[in-house]
């Protein structure tokens, strides 16, 4: 309980501490207001008060460390020393960065390499091979657009084929791309005997 | 000024602090070293500072409470005052030191 209160402190450490000061020094006056009651003078009264106050410094600590968590002070002030380093030194703070991105990046790409070659490869029997069938319309301006399921037919008629030896350079649009798909649109060829494309 | 006069024994300073809070009720800092000196007839004499870190302990274990008020004077000062389960903890300590000071009295009067 007390320690969560020493967390919730820390959020406001500057008025802990300021309410800590000023019980302190209400103290220290108090005192200094009693000896120059008795007849010392101002100065006089102020180097008593404090002699018999003790290691000022050393007590406003103490009480300061009993109210606001010491070890998230600790993690403030470390993240906050950090900070200003790296500040002060921006080649080395960018060399840490780039390191840290590069690394960072090539991991991700590796693993996303794994990820889909040996932990989950596509629900195909060689998905190395599947590929996405667009055609192109170039006088409209149309890079990608789906092929349609008849023209796909007949690019792949016999016909076709022998005269022109692939599907694809016969295609009337001219060009065929390759891209890629999710696994769920072509969920259909997981039943497929032969392979799609020749 | 002679240190063993002068010096609270470790660890008795909350009960005095305890007491002193039982006998005159609610207190600021400043007037429980005066009480603690003048009821112990000069003899303890608390160095002022080290009451802080032990009223704020005190406080955290639950013992006293304390509020900001006013003084006579109108000065802003933090008052302290005694929760039963300090009440509870006085009861122990002044057992306790009670005992000490039978057994240490004892052993000295040995022949």
């Amino acid at each position: 309980m007390a320690q969560w209160r020493r967390f919730l402190n820390f959020l406001h450490r500057g008025r802990v501490a300021r309410a800590i000061d000023e019980e302190l020094q209400f103290h220290v006056d108090e005192r200094v207001d009693e000896l120059m009651a008795e007849g010392l003078s101002e100065s006089d009264a102020r180097s008593q008060a404090a002699r018999q106050f003790g290691n000022a410094t050393l007590y406003r600590e103490r009480t300061r460390n009993l109210n606001v968590s010491q070890i998230l002070e600790d993690l403030f002030d470390d993240a906050a020393y950090a900070l200003r380093s790296l500040g002060r030194s921006p080649a080395f703070t960018a060399a840490a960065v780039i390191t840290l991105a590069l690394g960072i990046g090539a991991t991700t790409a590796i693993y996303s390499v794994v990820r889909t070659v040996w932990l989950r490869p596509l629900p195909f029997r060689d998905p190395g091979r599947v590929v996405r069938i667009w055609e192109t319309n170039l006088p409209l301006g149309i890079h990608t657009f789906s092929a349609s399921t008849m023209n796909y037919l007949s690019w792949c008629e016999p016909r076709v084929c022998r005269n022109s030896g692939c599907g694809a350079r016969s295609a009337p649009a001219g060009r065929a791309w390759c891209g890629s798909s999710s696994p769920r649109a072509w969920s259909s060829l997981a039943r497929a005997e032969q392979p799609v494309w020749p | 000024m002679n240190k063993q006069n002068n010096d609270v024994l470790q660890g008795t300073l909350s009960l005095l602090v305890l007491r002193a809070l039982e006998a005159r009720g609610k207190m600021h800092g400043y007037a429980l070293t005066g009480h603690i000196q003048k009821a112990s007839a000069d003899l303890l004499r608390v160095e002022e500072g080290s009451l802080y870190p032990a009223l704020h302990r005190m406080e955290q274990d639950g013992w006293v409470q304390a509020e900001w008020g006013l003084t006579e004077k109108g000065r802003k000062a933090r008052f302290y005052s005694l929760t039963p389960r300090g009440a509870g903890q006085l009861a122990v300590e002044r057992e306790s030191w009670e005992r000490l000071t039978k057994g240490v009295s004892r052993v000295l009067r040995y022949a």
